[in-house]
């Protein structure tokens, strides 16, 4: 008897199990607490979001007058910073000596670094599994889409009474609108580091300009005039066109009359109509077909490679395998050449726009910013410890390129490293305001990059990110539509005109409607907020 | 001579079927060790070749730079997390063995009451778990286990699936034995050291096998409570090098700050062959029990 009770409680309780495991929104709540930290966080939310009330409120009203020479607190503590990657030596020993130096002299407070792979940047790792746990620590390097993530949960801390009285130099040279990425409801999230230029991130498209000059092209400025560029490419010398799909912003540019650009960072389906706001599904758009064509063209001309899709190839432009590629802003020079001369010691790239008469938009591709979790009871440190990091040009390269003669050398103004050991991020810190450039950062380079923003407009969706809480199942169903129906006709393998009405028709069945109401509904939501 | 008489003499088509055997047991080893002989060809190639050319066995561009970059300045962080490694493995081992072993003792002991409930608590987590959080909480809240030594041992000290296994190596040992032990005065320990653990030792090493491979290999109890550098493993150290690989080759594509070139394919490569060269010499030595062990325990139960 005992053992037939047993087996059916045993069942009952596998049972329920499955039951809440099947369960949709309600139920996901309540349920697997301990699926990851994310899940366990929507439990904890509302208790956490009104202790997030007190912390700011006892954090604005804590060390400080308000005026800049008092900012530094009376009292030694310690806060404890997350960042990913590994410690090297170097920077473990500075932070023991200079760098701990530096934070107890000017805000008086001591910086413990914890270090986690770069596999848990991001939601869904050990950080929100510390948040969950309240586990203490006190910041850690965020992006918007995370932050939006996070703040869903109700993990972030609100640092709106922070931000104006524990920030004065970053003020100088942070252009305040790196916050939008991190407004949500009103409140600010986490503070925004460094400062580079973003306009036509991924506007241009980066091509070899040795092979354009020996051809004797003098210009790219068209998708006609691209394609004669890669179809003698392709001739001359043997390279593929690209191992990239159609989807990027460089093709779009100039083959409709709109200007339309990626709801945000990441995102092929939903794109954005720069002057009436309007999302736009941009399977159903002219510059999807303009893009799919182009690609069906190029394919059966054999200039792009057969295992696009299949084959991973690491970096096929820096090895001299593709004639183009995506383009960032302007940095080729820096981060594709070098690459490519150790294969073709004369390789040159350059970037060029597709219609360049047509606007440029700055998107939120390269804001790091430091989360504060609502566990926290020191926002004013950490809100003065990314003030420190951003103060001014000594402390910038202090921290990024560490203790100058020992490090590194100035030369004509620029960093020549001695130690290539990584200490803070170089790519977190970079300010273009303050920040010294290194050797490697040639004056033409600096020239055209210091300058590189002034012609670019924000976009219409600055700082905006999707919250895919509500719409996860569509989510998931159109991404499976997306990689087996667009995917194959974005990189040229399939026809447009064969395919197009299957993948629209397989879009709406997989909740196509819901998904996009459910975005527009965000997006009219942080467009009245803005 | 007198050898030749005693074996069975072959006929031509047992001959035949045992080259035909041999022919096929070589190539599925050839098989096997390939995609092995792959990763030793490509860690010792250069990257632009491994880019350009695919994987090869022999490298078309010979080039050191993944076993530098592995082992080269890091090389002192390396050996303290072989050391942190082997030290795991090794009190892991014993510890898991001794645990798993006197638990399966007591599930054996026909006159110990309690079996029953303890066989449930065993078997119940099995099916049910309660999850990631509870279990972080458990373990840094309650157990202080964050950056101890032990937190690469303790939270997997005990796997149910080996405790049943060797529950049923135990019940394979005549019951005979341990009566006749009692009526000579021995106490349950006594007959637990005396007689079951000599007894079941083919069941020992492959669970002991099975614990040793798990703690070699493990590297999410380390991302779970270490953050100090001192007592990181070696699988850690290396996924944690790897992905750092990995954010630095997709950064370098995306922002400005990098100009050099990581290895990164080679760097896998060669991180294989790094990390499974000790385990890889276990192998050989613990065959004859494994194989063994693995069978006696499937049949009996």
């Amino acid at each position: 008897m005992k053992k037939k009770v047993l087996s059916a409680l045993l069942t009952t309780a596998l049972m329920l199990s499955l039951l809440t495991g099947c369960g949709s929104d309600a139920g996901q709540e309540g349920t697997s607490s301990g699926d990851s930290g994310s899940a366990s966080g929507s439990t904890e939310q509302s208790s956490q979001q009104e202790s997030s009330a007190e912390v700011s409120e006892e954090n604005t009203g804590t060390e400080g007058n308000g005026t800049e020479a008092s900012l530094r607190p009376e009292t030694l503590d310690k806060i404890t910073v997350v960042l990913f990657g590994e410690e090297s030596p170097r920077m473990q020993e500075l932070m023991e000596n200079e760098f701990q130096q530096m934070f107890i002299d000017e805000i008086n407070t001591e910086v413990e670094l914890m270090y986690l792979p770069w596999t848990e940047n991001g939601a869904g790792g050990k950080v929100d599994l510390m948040i969950a746990s309240g586990q203490e620590f006190d910041a850690c390097i965020v992006d918007p889409k995370w932050a939006a993530s996070s703040y869903s949960k109700g993990y972030l801390q609100d640092l709106s009474g922070i931000i104006d009285k524990y920030l004065p130099d970053w003020h100088e040279n942070v252009d305040p609108t790196a916050f939008d990425a991190y407004r949500f409801d009103g409140g600010v999230y986490a503070i925004p580091i460094g400062n580079k230029p973003t306009g036509g991130v991924f506007n241009t498209v980066c091509v070899r300009q040795d092979i354009m000059d020996a051809l004797g092209i003098k210009n790219i400025s068209t998708l006609e005039e691209l394609t004669e560029y890669v179809k003698k490419a392709k001739e001359e010398y043997g390279l593929y066109a690209t191992y990239e799909l159609a989807s990027a912003e460089y093709i779009i540019r100039g083959t409709g009359d709109r200007n339309i650009t990626p709801l945000c960072k990441g995102m092929t389906d939903v794109w954005v109509d720069q002057d009436t706001n309007e999302l736009i599904n941009f399977v159903e758009t002219p510059e999807f077909e303009a893009a799919v064509k182009l690609y069906n063209d190029w394919y059966a001309q054999d200039l792009i490679p057969k295992d696009i899709l299949t084959n991973t190839v690491t970096l096929p432009f820096q090895a001299n395998m593709t004639s183009i590629m995506r383009g960032t802003c302007g940095t080729t020079l820096i981060e594709n050449e070098p690459g490519l001369k150790t294969v073709v010691p004369e390789g040159k790239t350059a970037e060029y726009y597709i219609s360049p008469e047509k606007p440029i938009y700055k998107m939120t591709y390269e804001n790091t910013a430091f989360q504060v979790p609502v566990t926290s009871q020191k926002a004013d440190r950490v809100a003065l410890f990314v003030n420190l990091l951003q103060k001014n040009t000594e402390m910038a390269n202090l921290f990024a390129y560490g203790v100058e003669g020992t490090d590194y050398e100035l030369v004509d103004g620029k960093v020549s490293k001695i130690s290539t050991e990584e200490l803070f991020y170089e790519w977190m810190i970079y300010n273009v305001k303050i920040s010294s450039p290194t050797t490697a950062y040639t004056d033409e380079f600096m020239e055209i990059y210091k300058d590189w923003d002034n012609k670019a407009l924000p976009s219409v969706s600055f700082g905006f990110s999707v919250d895919y809480s509500n719409i996860m199942t569509e989510k998931a169903q159109i991404d499976n539509v997306w990689t087996e129906l667009a995917t194959p006709m974005l990189a040229g393998l399939k026809d447009y005109d064969s395919n197009i009405e299957e993948l629209k028709a397989e879009l709406k069945k997989a909740g196509w409607d819901t998904y996009i109401a459910e975005i527009q509904r965000q997006f009219d939501e942080f467009l009245a907020n803005k | 001579m007198e050898k030749k008489k005693q074996t069975i003499k072959q006929s031509r088509s047992d001959r035949a079927l045992r080259i035909f055997f041999y022919i096929f047991i070589g190539f599925f080893a050839v098989i096997c060790l390939y995609p092995l002989l792959l990763a030793v060809g490509t860690s010792f190639s250069d990257e632009v070749s491994v880019t350009v050319n695919g994987y090869s066995v022999i490298p078309k561009k010979f080039s050191l730079e993944a076993y530098k970059m592995i082992l080269g300045s890091l090389g002192k962080n390396i050996m303290n997390a072989y050391c942190v490694t082997i030290a795991v493995t090794v009190a892991g081992t014993l510890f898991s063995v001794l645990i798993s072993a006197a638990f399966a003792y007591v599930l054996t002991v026909k006159e110990f009451r309690p079996r029953g409930a303890l066989n449930m608590f065993l078997y119940i987590p099995m099916i049910f778990s309660a999850g990631l959080l509870p279990w972080y909480i458990m373990c840094t809240k309650y157990y202080q286990l964050t950056d101890k030594f032990w937190a690469l041992i303790l939270p997997c000290c005990m796997n149910a699936f080996n405790v049943f296994l060797l529950r049923n190596f135990f019940k394979s040992i005549p019951e005979e034995l341990a009566e006749a032990a009692k009526i000579d005065g021995a106490s349950y320990l006594k007959i637990f050291g005396i007689i079951y653990f000599p007894l079941a030792k083919v069941g020992l090493v492959t669970v002991g096998l099975f614990y040793a491979l798990s703690y070699w290999n493990d590297y999410y109890l380390a991302l779970m409570f270490i953050n100090k550098q001192k007592l990181y493993p070696l699988q850690y150290y290396l996924y944690n090098m790897l992905a750092n690989v990995q954010f630095i080759a997709n950064q370098a594509n995306a922002s400005l700050g990098y100009n050099i070139n990581i290895p990164l394919e080679t760097t896998k490569m060669a991180t294989i062959c790094v990390t499974i060269g000790p385990i890889i010499l276990l192998y050989p030595f613990a065959q004859k029990y494994i194989t063994k062990g693995v069978i006696v325990g499937a049949v009996k139960g």
